[in-house]
């Protein structure tokens, strides 16, 4: 007997590449996976139905899609407001070196300094707004 | 009243550490939800730890825990085992079966959507929040 979805029963399960595809990791609650990943899944129900040794290679696509898009989040902002990276990481309340970090994909970044970082990138203005106060002498 | 398939034989295939033989035949009825539930409680959890969590889960089941033997999809062949238990005080419902090839099918993993009591009569309580 071939596998079935354990969801809709189906058997017309098929290997499909999931880029592009929304998934929840972490304290993420959607992740655009941007790496080609196969999967099965059910032809019927969409269901995915993974293996236990698929698991660990599935966090690391969707790490690895989380450091793509906050590589290109800070380029489109560098690009865009011909600023430093320690001026972005002042926006963000970070560290440049945990910005430089997070660029190259060493650390994730919680999903709250994503969500900015991507918010920063969308529009000029979210960036002139959450520019950091100077402090007077 | 009496499993289809033996702990031990469940139990087996999870010490083997052979993840091959493993598989998650519906991923919206198991590492999501639980995932879902780490993450209500700010403690997020990647999809690896999701698996570790659940076979570490039906690692601790005892025939206490079972609830009955469910058919799947109208197929009488197709026979699954349901349990439920609380697992590191959290209640779950559980649900696997063994196949043709001697993988180990976890069909289900999440908070139970109504009270389960188990054929040695341990009620466990519904979670109503996801």
């Amino acid at each position: 007997m071939s596998k079935r979805c354990g969801n809709c029963g189906s058997t017309k399960l098929k290997k499909k590449n999931q880029k592009t595809k929304i998934f929840s990791w972490k304290d993420y609650p959607s992740v655009i996976l941007t790496e080609d990943f196969i999967l099965t899944e059910c032809d019927d129900c969409r269901e995915l139905i993974v293996c236990a040794n698929e698991m660990r290679e599935f966090d690391d696509v969707l790490m690895l899609s989380i450091s793509n898009q906050v590589k290109e989040f800070v380029e489109v902002i560098l690009k865009r407001e011909n600023c430093t990276q320690a001026e972005i990481a002042s926006h963000l309340g970070i560290t440049e070196e945990y910005l430089c970090e997070i660029k190259q994909g060493r650390k994730i970044p919680k999903f709250q300094t994503f969500n900015f970082l991507k918010t920063l990138a969308a529009h000029h203005q979210s960036f002139v707004h959450s520019a950091p106060l100077k402090r007077s002498a | 009243m009496k499993s289809k398939f033996e702990l031990s034989d469940v139990f087996k295939i999870i010490d083997s550490k052979d993840e091959t033989k493993i598989y998650f035949s519906a991923f919206s009825r198991s590492v999501m939800p639980v995932m879902e539930v780490f993450q209500i409680e700010n403690k997020a959890i990647t999809q690896e730890q999701a698996k570790e969590y659940i076979l570490e889960g039906i690692r601790t089941l005892t025939p206490e825990h079972f609830v009955r033997t469910v058919i799947l999809f109208n197929d009488s062949t197709y026979l699954a085992d349901e349990y439920g238990c609380y697992f590191d005080n959290k209640p779950w419902y559980i649900k696997f079966r063994i196949d043709e090839e001697g993988n180990l099918e976890e069909v289900s993993f999440h908070p139970p959507l109504r009270d389960i009591v188990t054929s040695a009569g341990i009620v466990i309580e519904a979670r109503r929040f996801l």
